[in-house]
């Protein structure tokens, strides 16, 4: 259970970029410590995109529940929350004297170059079990065809479903069943 | 502060994709519905949550219920926005995960992945479009770019590349004195942008 209070608290402290640049951090916590096996982690982390809320929310609690119980499953959700909470606060009362601050102001442009990094890396580690890409050598064309085409239709319809993004996930979903 | 429950608990349940997804749904409700902040507040807001580390959505939330009611407020809106969705998803799979086939497990993960690579890829490209627009940001960017992606295929682990991160753009900020608030004012215009155009 340490393991998970030092990760939330990573998380909630030191990751910019939000949601999916989570994905990293809570492998390292519940995957790379053996709590939970890689597949399992990312058939939640598909899930929780079906489903409405914060993204790294459902994922940490569902493991904690899943590890350590109810109880402890709700706490993390105020760990995670605190240090946020108090960020913005004083973010906000000091933005003025901050945005002056050369140090927060380089932070704030240059930090997405990590996040961007981050980004890239997920998306990596997601295509090589989900779009049919199993090794350079090693690719199932009808999957990585039909991947190739979900992925653009989303981005394609990303623009005009802006308010029902959750058809995107069901569309995809359905392809899926019907087609692989 | 019941209005302040359920708007938040309206937020949580229907934003799907992320906290970025959620902004504008959050800005229609507060700036164009309620009128709790101006929208040149709440761009302020988006800019500077951006610019925090940790979950945006729960400091998005946390804010306006704290400008509206105080610290209970900001109790309120989180966990109504934060603890409802997460509980029943959690509930949802922890309970129904096991009367689903293996083999249909997999290909509904297949699904929701394909939605998130184009979620990944949506948002790479809205932050990259950010940060170039600013004024002589992109040698830096690529550079921080590189060195992270150069962390990260070495196995870092991804909470010591971010702290290595901001070490170094502390330590040349520290080094290099550029005038800083153009800069930010820039990457705020191109941020509002995106977001607009979103």
């Amino acid at each position: 259970m340490i393991n998970i209070i030092i990760g939330i608290m990573a998380m909630a402290t030191l990751v910019f970029g939000g949601g999916q640049v989570f994905i990293p951090l809570l492998e390292d916590m519940y995957v790379t410590t053996g709590l939970v096996e890689s597949e399992v982690f990312y058939e939640i982390v598909g899930l929780a995109n079906g489903f409405p809320g914060p993204f790294s929310g459902k994922i940490y609690t569902y493991f904690t529940l899943v590890e350590y119980g109810w109880w402890n499953a709700f706490w993390v959700n105020i760990l995670f929350a605190i240090p946020a909470l108090v960020f913005v606060t004083y973010a906000m009362k000091y933005f003025d004297k901050l945005k002056t601050f050369k140090p927060f102001t380089n932070l704030t442009i240059y930090i997405r170059a990590s996040v961007v990094a981050i980004l890239v890396y997920v998306g990596f580690t997601l295509s090589k079990g989900y779009t049919g890409i199993k090794g350079l050598d090693n690719i199932d064309y009808k999957t990585f065809s039909i991947s190739a085409l979900m992925i653009t239709l989303n981005l394609f319809l990303f623009k005009y479903l802006k308010k029902a993004r959750v058809l995107c996930v069901v569309l995809s979903m359905a392809v899926a069943l019907v087609v692989l | 502060m019941f209005r302040l429950f359920l708007l938040f608990l309206r937020v949580g349940l229907l934003s799907f994709g992320g906290g970025n997804a959620a902004m504008p749904y959050i800005e229609h409700e507060v700036v164009t519905g309620k009128k709790w902040l101006t929208k040149d507040e709440f761009y302020e807001l988006l800019a500077v949550t951006n610019s925090l580390p940790g979950p945006n959505m729960i400091q998005v939330c946390g804010y306006i219920g704290k400008k509206q009611f105080g610290f209970l407020g900001m109790i309120v809106a989180t966990f109504s926005m934060l603890l409802p969705p997460t509980f029943l998803f959690t509930s949802v799979v922890y309970f129904g995960k096991g009367y689903i086939d293996e083999d249909v497990m997999m290909k509904l993960t297949t699904g929701a992945i394909w939605f998130i690579m184009a979620l990944l890829i949506n948002l790479t490209y809205r932050l990259v479009k950010s940060s170039f627009k600013s004024p002589s940001n992109n040698y830096g960017f690529v550079a921080l770019f590189i060195m992270s992606m150069s962390l990260i295929m070495i196995k870092l682990n991804t909470a010591l590349v971010i702290t290595i991160n901001i070490f170094s753009i502390f330590i040349f900020s520290m080094i290099f004195n550029k005038s800083s608030k153009l800069k930010f004012e820039a990457v705020e215009e191109a941020e509002k942008e995106v977001v607009e155009n979103d």
